[in-house]
């Protein structure tokens, strides 16, 4: 230890200065509107020594006739400048973003955007701060061709989907996250804010995410947050909205006559009594809009962040101070989310060692009710309310759809049932971690570009959700017999320890980039939970179990599990005068997911690289054409992302039964599932060509990228017949392929005092399962409507999930019809039908309509997507707009109750057939649907859902530079920004936009809708 | 400087080495939870293992055999909130099941789960370490006995299934595994119940209530071949019931009928109405019941976990007010028809036992879909009986009374009224005097007096279906038709009892296989066999 200090104390002051010193002095402006610019630091180089320019950019130091000045300023590229005997030199600095040569991150390190030979979408943070979105992976919606982002609801902090490059899994389609070195879930993100995010890196093809080895199947995203920069002066500022939300659209239901006079018919059509007489029609004039009930108008939604960057010669620091809070749209003071978050990032010099911190707490406050679930408590209870129903009666007293004759089952009172919600998680996070990183250049120059690096970082994690269920008694079904009190909590709990050796050489005009690295990572998640009944406080307020009281009714739980990987990595960057690239990794991976017979993968990729631009033969075009440069790439990934234990059979105890006169509970056992001692990793291959193009002067650039990604092995649990009796084991089972074109185009441009910039990326992405490893060669899952199941499927030749079911033909007009619609015998194939009801395609020409006519009806997956951004500038107004679109997918329409007579309908059913002509869409209203309308699924629930969606825009005044020096601030802006503001779609639900797994993906049961946003913000920079 | 060199590159071995040669860091045992190639190798984990095969027995939340079983029969109704509650059980009652209905995917699903633990555990048998005299033997017979028992609801619900004795090696064997017949599924059940009965033991002490004994046994294997005769042959075409060397005609079933009442180990509870004493379960008059409790705290609504009675909230009164708050509020399914009420002789305690006549008990309540205004008494949730923990609807420590030593004696009466007249008048009237008064008793007794006296002895017990069917589908569909012409004139909701139809392509209201079965099967291997779901 002794002798480190020793070095660190000849490295900071072995450069000492003995030459000649001259005044030079000089004026700082900007390259881009010519403004000078205060606070740019100028130090000489290999010294600390220096100085700041004054509020008008000017600045004057000594320095030696023959040393170098370096001028640095946050969001400006840094220039160094030999001083030359010169006494005067002026420099314009000019913005981060403009050069071609930015920084790329890549895994486990840094590379020039020109060198890179794999598909790697870079996102910067400013870009990510223009949407007031709560998770900044949201934000990357529409911002890089290829990455398909779907909100799962509206509701705050709820999770989102991010699928790159299409599905290629059956099973957990999201990438991996790696935020500052530490792998994550997507989920795990709520504790960022967008201010904080320095870039995001988004690895696309297997050569770059192949680092990540088993992991990267579906890709990885790289979130780096922001650090100090050196020499820089310490730069507050504040950033704040507050906005107001609300729902875009509202479904158009039946009002309460329309609603009696469509249930009576659909009562008198199945052979029953009307369910509401003349004077019923008469005496219940009550109209209640559920929507209005449920939703939450203009509800508030605002963000505070105070940020403090800076730094010294040695020293560079970040900190951030960030406060979110945002009510949902459904369901006002049941659904909201609040965070208060403070990060930090330090980086120390120290001769030849840097040391970093970073730490990250986040106080996380949420309630939330079912977001996407026809048995659950939201917009489906709504929707189907009867409008008769009163929220109460007029002695205060709920008012439910049984007090009107009309047992609704799960569907009752919905406020009444928020009103016994009371539940709320609090989540207390740190996450940080630390690196030291040796240069052994520093130490001995023969070891220049010799770099290690060890890095610790970790996540803590405790979730603990705190219930009260009071006594209640709403209906049949919605009662309680006592209250309870309830109490989870969770802690998820991770570290990984990661060492990197990196060694830089150029030989001339060949420039080497060698790394090795190993990781360890695990992670651990306990659990206990409890609960007990019979509080003596009637409220949640004091709802815990201590203020319970029946000791019989205590109920508790807790486990624990835990998952580890081991790896080795090395990586081999060439490249020949810039020109000609080559990389290759390997990576061997070790999961405790796995058994001894798998334990291990190995996961290798090749990537080459030719800046055409650079070739001689160009030089003639060199005006015109800026950067060409094509690019390969091949590689393989990994995918671990299943349950524990697959591979071995865990025997649970959960089957009970009592023996014995006073029922002693014996807990029985079994395995839990079926075993697969062989099961192995899932493997993604990929494939990609690309081209970058940028000419007049940089300002228009071109990325267009092909690939063709394979994934095999999936981890299927494959449908087995029930037959096995117990669960299914989960396999290697089965192939799918995306293949598509990316294309991301912008274009930026100073014209005068305008400043525009504009982007525009789209993809189109196709994919097909090539093979299913079980006998019927198909998966199916997904519930539609209530007894609609397998809604999704896939089988070899189909995309990775279809709408399956039956095709309509219209409605049967006329007995006529039903009785010309026979099979080969002359049978009827519809005997139970009626004129009114729907006709159905005998798909298998079997002579009847069953399960084996279920046929594709489409995908919930879009063909294409793309964004659309759009920047102007002028005179200190600057306005954005941002459009998202995704095209070709469809929805499957589960949002009303088909099998219960009695829930209300949309307006459209006024349409419904009511005799030969009327329609051949809506078939007949019926109590006793014998043709199976409603439960068969067909493409009636199947519907278009592309949807183009103006996601952003946002109109900003920055004061003018005389205002702010009188104020003595360095920026202020003003914006106004809407939010979702239009959404043009032919689907008539309440958002086209529904996330989720593979198998739930695209099925609306009544979604949380993304809300409406209208916001008024500032920055103040100081 | 050389020095310093070496000695970083040493830490840098170490780290590296560390990380890269520590192979335990990947080898994980579970810390919740036993490996399967650890378990199977004591006593208590081998009983645990048949716990597990009892469980299975247990579980029937959404196809609880006697209430469908009830619901098709002439002594209840579906009801429900309305036409489309509980839909599976409503076109099972309607004759109009499709492959696609939850019940009959429910209870293929909850038949074959049991059959899997009971294989798995006679494959695992051999390798436990046994210590205790004879365990081995008991346990085996036990899970014979409930092999046996889930082989005879897939024969009397579906007809044709594939057998499946063990465990077989890989998911896919079973894709292929062929469809048997009513016969051979018939002969599986007679090889196991007739091992089980040679090895069971004839007392259950008061600690081990609940475990299956030898009369509870024979009491089934009599229950099965009374089907077996009065319905599998005629409509089903099976022939003498036998394991393959052992035919089990009415002289086998009478002297194993005689055998129970000669053990002495059951006798009829003097009061009938004690029998419905929540108080009272595992009596003297239990062959076999279904053990339910509260103690599990249970709270899964989506199924293998719901271990208290659930059929209780199923059969009690929606929204009940009045009785002094005894009912606790239920779903009011299957409620009993008035055919039923109507079959009591006047004065018979067993009505009032058996009914609850909720237009006479309580102030209000929910008129639901075809409200009869009655609901099963015996099994209907009460208050008094709440669970502590979980949901109170899963909860209901209200054992089923699946055999009692009453349906022994009417058995062996009928089996008997030709060849023994005397001793099976005296069977008969032991059950009718019990409950009707020593005035009551019959010299003479006919089938249809048997039938009658089964009727209001066993209404709400889930066996009537069974005693239909067994006396001709043409019987079976007229006593359905005439619970409906039963209902009376002046009730307020006549649409809801429009006649349902039996349907003789049912098969007795079998039901289809799966749907999900056939997709997840090779084709062809399993076929509807039931002609209404051809």
């Amino acid at each position: 230890m002794k002798r480190i200090l020793f070095f660190l104390f000849c490295s900071v002051f072995s450069v000492s200065l003995y030459a000649q010193e001259i005044s030079v002095s000089g004026r700082v402006t900007s390259k881009e509107d010519g403004q000078s610019l205060p606070g740019v630091s100028v130090v000489i180089q290999g010294t600390t020594s220096g100085t700041i320019t004054d509020i008008d950019g000017n600045y004057a130091l000594k320095a030696p006739a023959n040393g170098t000045l370096v001028f640095s300023y946050i969001g400006m590229q840094t220039q160094s400048i030999n001083v030359d005997g010169r006494s005067t030199i002026d420099v314009a600095l000019e913005g981060q973003n403009v050069g071609v040569d930015e920084v790329v991150v890549v895994g486990y390190g840094t590379q020039k955007k020109s060198l890179v030979t794999g598909a790697i979408s870079k996102v910067g943070g400013e870009e990510l701060s223009k949407t007031a979105d709560m998770r900044v992976t949201q934000a990357l919606q529409g911002k890089t061709a290829g990455v398909v982002i779907s909100s799962n609801s509206g509701q705050p902090g709820d999770n989102i989907s991010v699928r790159i490059r299409g599905i290629g899994t059956n099973g957990d389609a999201e990438p991996l996250y790696i935020i500052d070195g530490l792998p994550m879930s997507g989920s795990g993100t709520d504790f960022l804010s967008s201010n904080d995010i320095e870039s995001i890196e988004v690895l696309k093809d297997a050569a770059s995410a192949a680092i990540y080895g088993a992991r990267g199947a579906n890709g990885v995203i790289l979130i780096t947050t922001k650090k100090g920069r050196k020499d820089s002066k310490m730069t507050v500022s504040y950033d704040g909205y507050y906005g107001l939300q609300n729902p875009w659209r509202k479904l158009r239901l039946l009002d309460g006559q329309q609603y009696m006079m469509l249930t009576n018919e659909a009562a008198i059509n199945g052979g029953l009594a009307p369910k509401f007489s003349a004077e019923d029609m008469a005496n219940y004039t009550n109209n209640t809009d559920w929507q209005d009930e449920m939703f939450y108008y203009d509800a508030p939604k605002q963000n505070h962040s105070i940020s403090l960057t800076g730094g010294g010669d040695k020293i560079t620091y970040s900190s951030s101070l960030n406060y979110f809070k945002q009510d949902g749209i459904v369901a006002k003071g049941k659904s909201s989310y609040e965070k208060f978050a403070y990060r930090i990032n330090t980086v120390s010099e120290f001769g030849f060692m840097k040391f970093g911190t970073n730490l990250n707490l986040a106080h996380i406050t949420s309630r939330g009710i079912d977001t996407n679930n026809h048995f659950g408590n939201g917009l489906a209870q709504a929707v189907n309310m009867p409008p008769i129903v009163p929220v109460k009666f007029e002695d205060g007293s709920w008012a439910t759809p049984e007090d009107f004759g009309l047992g609704l089952q799960e569907i009752t009172n919905p406020i009444a049932l928020l009103d016994q919600l009371h539940s709320e998680t609090k989540t207390n996070k740190l996450i940080g971690g630390l690196f030291a990183e040796i240069d052994f250049g520093k130490i001995n120059s023969a070891l220049n570009g010799l770099k290690f690096k060890s890095t610790y970082s970790g996540e803590f994690s405790l979730v603990d959700t705190r219930g009260y269920t009071p006594f209640y008694n709403l209906d049949a079904l919605h009662f309680t017999t006592t209250d309870q009190a309830s109490r989870s909590m969770d802690i998820w709990s991770r570290w990984n320890f990661e060492n990197v050796l990196t060694y830089d050489k150029s030989i001339e005009e060949h420039h080497f980039t060698l790394m090795a690295g190993t990781t360890a990572f695990k992670d651990m998640h306990d659990n206990l939970s409890g609960s007990k009944k019979d509080v003596i406080f009637n409220d949640f307020a004091h709802s815990y179990i201590d203020n319970a009281t029946d000791p019989e009714s205590m109920n508790t739980g807790g486990g624990y599990s835990e998952h580890t990987v081991a790896s080795l990595f090395g990586r081999v960057n060439y490249d020949f005068m810039n020109r000609y690239m080559l990389t290759a990794t390997l990576r061997r991976d070790g999961s405790s997911r796995f058994g001894s017979e798998n334990k291990y993968g190995y996961f290798p990729s090749v990537a080459a690289g030719w800046v055409v631009s650079r070739e001689n033969f160009m030089s003639s075009a060199s005006d015109a054409v800026d950067l060409l440069k094509l690019r390969l790439s091949w590689g393989q990934n990994g995918n671990e992302n299943i349950g524990d234990f697959g591979y071995t059979s865990i025997i649970g105890n959960q089957n009970i039964y009592y023996f014995g006169d006073s029922k002693t509970q014996y807990n029985g056992t079994q395995p839990t599932k079926i075993a697969n001692p062989s099961l192995k990793w899932e493997t993604s291959e990929q494939t990609n060509a690309g081209i970058d193009f940028a000419t007049l002067g940089n300002s228009l650039r071109v990325t267009l990228d092909y690939y063709v990604k394979t994934t095999k092995d999936w981890l299927v649990t494959a449908p087995v017949p029930l037959l096995v009796g117990n669960s299914a084991p989960t396999i290697n089972g089965g192939s799918v392929r995306n293949s598509g074109f990316e294309a991301e185009v912008s274009y930026k441009k100073q014209l005068g005092k305008l400043y525009l910039e504009t982007s525009v990326n789209g993809a189109y992405n196709k994919n097909e399962v090539l093979d299913i490893q079980n006998s019927e060669k198909r998966l199916q899952g997904g519930d539609g409507g209530f007894g609609q199941s397998g809604v999704l499927y896939a089988e070899v030749g189909t995309p990775m999930g279809v709408f399956y079911g039956v095709k309509t033909d219209g409605i049967f007009q006329t007995p006529e019809e039903i009785a010309a619609y026979t099979n080969a015998d002359g049978g009827l194939i519809q005997p139970k039908a009626k004129p009114g009801d729907i006709k159905f395609l005998d798909a298998n020409g079997d002579g009847a309509i069953t399960d084996a006519d279920r046929v594709s009806l489409g995908s919930p997956y879009p063909d294409f997507t793309g964004g659309f951004n759009l920047s102007l500038e002028y005179a200190g107004f600057d306005f954005n707009m941002f459009l998202y679109a995704a095209l070709g997918q469809e929805v499957y329409d589960a949002t009303r109750r088909y099998d219960m007579n009695g829930t209300n309908y949309r307006e459209d059913w006024l349409n419904r057939w009511t005799g030969p002509g009327t329609s051949n869409y809506y078939p007949r209203v019926t109590f006793v649907d014998d043709n199976q309308n409603m439960k068969t699924v067909s493409d009636f629930f199947v519907h278009d859902a592309s949807f183009v969606r103006l996601r952003n825009m946002t109109v900003g005044y920055t004061l003018p530079k005389s205002v702010l020096d009188f104020l003595k601030i360095r920026k202020l802006r003003f914006y106004v920004s809407a939010e979702n503001l239009l959404t043009f779609t032919k689907y008539k639900g309440y958002d086209p936009e529904i996330g989720g797994g593979v198998f739930s993906n695209g099925i609306d049961h009544d979604i949380y809708p993304q809300a409406r946003t209208v916001m008024g913000g500032i920055n103040v920079t100081f | 400087m050389k020095k310093n060199i070496l000695f970083i590159i040493s830490i840098l071995a170490l780290t590296f080495g560390s990380i890269s040669c520590k192979k335990s860091f990947l080898e994980l045992e579970p810390k919740t939870g036993q490996v399967e190639a650890n378990y199977y190798k004591t006593e208590d984990q081998a009983f645990l293992a048949v716990t597990a095969v009892y469980d299975a027995y247990a579980v029937q939340n959404w196809e609880f055999i006697p209430t469908m079983s009830d619901i098709f029969s002439d002594d209840a109704f579906c009801g429900g909130a309305n036409v489309n509650d509980m839909s599976q059980w409503q076109e099972m009652e309607m004759s109009k099941m499709t492959p696609e209905n939850n019940s009959a995917s429910d209870l293929w699903n909850r038949l074959y789960s049991g059959i899997y633990r009971a294989n798995l555990y006679l494959g695992k048998e051999d390798g436990v370490n046994w210590v205790t005299d004879g365990l081995k033997d008991r346990l085996e017979a036990e899970t014979l006995f409930l092999r046996a028992y889930f082989y005879w609801d897939l024969v009397r619900s579906y007809g044709y299934a594939p057998i499946i004795t063990e465990v077989l090696p890989s998911v896919e064997d079973y894709k292929t595994i062929p469809q048997n017949t009513p016969d051979e599924i018939f002969t599986q059940i007679a090889s196991d119940l007739l091992k089980s009965i040679a090895v069971l033991p004839v007392h259950i002490p008061a600690s081990e209530k609940g475990r299956v004994s030898k009369g509870a046994a024979q009491a089934l294997l009599a229950r099965i071949y009374m089907y077996h005769e009065g319905f599998a042959k005629p409509v089903l075409g099976v022939s003498n019931w036998t394991d393959g060397s052992t035919t089990i005609d009415k002289g086998y079933v009478v002297s194993a009928l005689e055998d129970i009442i000669a053990s002495g180990e059951y006798q009829l509870l003097p009061n009938y109405a004690d029998l419905w004493d929540w108080e009272n379960q595992n009596n003297a008059e239990s062959l076999l019941e279904i053990q339910y409790s509260d103690k599990a705290k249970s709270g899964d609504w989506g199924g293998w976990n719901i271990n208290g009675n659930f059929a209780s909230v199923w059969y009690s009164v929606r929204n009940p007010d009045g009785d002094n708050d005894a009912i606790f509020p239920g779903w009011s399914l299957g409620v009993p028809t008035w055919s039923l009420y109507n079959e009591f002789e006047d004065g018979d305690p067993r009505r009032d036992a058996t009914i609850y006549n909720a237009d006479e008990k309580l102030n209000s309540y929910t008129h639901a879909f075809m409200n009869t205004g009655f609901f099963n008494k015996k099994y209907m949730a009460l208050n008094a009986y709440i669970g502590s923990g979980g949901d109170p609807s899963h909860n209901f420590p209200r054992n089923f009374v699946d055999i009692r030593y009453a349906e022994v004696l009417l058995m062996a009466a009928e089996l008997e009224m030709d060849d023994q007249p005397t001793k099976a008048l005296n069977y008969f009237n032991q059950v009718r005097t019990r409950s009707l008064g020593a005035d009551a008793a019959k010299s003479s007794i006919t089938l249809d007096d048997i039938y009658h006296e089964r009727r209001v002895e066993f209404g709400g017990e889930g066996l009537r279906k069974w005693d239909l069917l067994r006396r001709g589908q043409d019987y079976t569909a007229s006593k359905i038709a005439e619970s409906f012409s039963d209902v009376p004139a002046g009730v307020t909701n006549p649409d809801d009892f429009a006649p349902r139809v039996y349907d003789p392509n049912t098969w007795g209201g079998m039901f289809p296989v799966p749907a999900s079965e056939l997709r997840n099967t090779n084709s062809g291997v399993l076929m509807q066999m039931v002609p209404a779901y051809k």
